[in-house]
């Protein structure tokens, strides 16, 4: 078998607690109103998602069309190549995301607790 | 099969060519990112690292890179910037790991210490050029499947330079040429 060295456990227990530590960071409230959040070319935009909402953004390659149906967010249309962020998938809850790195386009859930939901008013363009 | 009078040269061109040919083999897997790799493209890379001179294994890296963003269709998009600037790291972290006497590290480490690297950079990336802020909720994601697969490439590689005559060989001639 394999002889794993001290440094070996040093490295492996560092990226764990890296990973820990990055999951924590991106742990999301899961109480509060939900919105996407679309970033695409340095712009950033929220939309609540309980509203149905066709949004298209452009980036690099052309455009990408984020779709809001049903309490579901999901790119419904892209000029990429790949079409990789079209097999994303639906996404709903707080945390999850769906992105095309092609056309920069970025889009995640999260959770706006009552309390801080005025703070974060002027992060979007309505 | 290499011939036993091949040089440094042909052996450095075989690695990058098993390179890509393993980068092949990564593209029929699904991923959600370009850069969600599995790493098996950088098995040859782990191989090389306990023989091949440094300036080889830059040359190895530099094929290696250029033909998997053929094989991507990444290769003039920033995309390959991207990949090129994960990779680069992982492979500096893994040269300089790999001073350390065997004592204290094996491939094993050094491995998941590439792999992780790699996918720390391209995160800081992200966030600073692709995508914004937001991008850092694919930090889990990213960096816990880096760790796993290279831990699991740097163990399979350790055993596989223990058993394997064909890179012992490899080696000889490399080494006594």
């Amino acid at each position: 078998m394999h002889k794993l060295r001290p440094a070996d456990y040093i490295i492996i227990l560092f990226s764990v607690f890296i990973v820990f530590l990055s999951f924590l960071f991106s742990v999301q409230h899961n109480k509060g109103e939900l919105s996407a959040v679309i970033e695409a070319s340095g712009k950033k935009y929220i939309y609540p998602v309980s509203e149905n909402n066709i949004i298209t953004v452009t980036g690099p390659v052309g455009k990408t069309v984020i779709s809001i149906k049903e309490n579901q967010v999901y790119i419904s249309d892209s000029d990429c190549r790949d079409k990789i962020c079209l097999s994303m998938g639906k996404i709903s809850k707080p945390g999850q995301w769906a992105a095309c790195l092609p056309n920069r386009v970025f889009v995640k859930i999260i959770a706006k607790s009552p309390e801080n939901s005025g703070n974060n008013v002027d992060d979007g363009t309505f | 099969m290499m011939e036993l009078s091949d040089s440094k040269k042909e052996i450095t061109a075989f690695f990058a060519a098993l390179s890509i040919f393993l980068s092949t083999i990564e593209y029929l897997f699904p991923k959600p990112f370009p850069f969600f790799r599995l790493g098996i493209a950088n098995f040859p890379i782990l191989l090389g690292l306990n023989f091949l001179s440094v300036k080889d294994l830059f040359i190895l890296f530099i094929l290696k890179a250029f033909g998997q963003a053929l094989i991507n269709g990444t290769l003039i998009s920033y995309v390959f910037i991207f990949s090129f600037t994960g990779s680069l790291t992982s492979l500096s972290v893994m040269i300089l790991l790999n001073r350390i006497n065997k004592k204290y590290i094996s491939l094993t480490g050094i491995s998941a210490a590439g792999a992780v690297s790699s996918s720390i950079i391209q995160l800081i990336f992200a966030v600073k050029f692709i995508f914004g802020s937001s991008a850092l909720v694919i930090a889990p994601l990213l960096l816990g499947i880096s760790l796993i697969s290279g831990v699991l490439l740097g163990l399979f590689t350790q055993e596989f330079q223990k058993k394997s005559e064909w890179i012992n060989k490899i080696r000889n001639i490399y080494l006594n040429e």
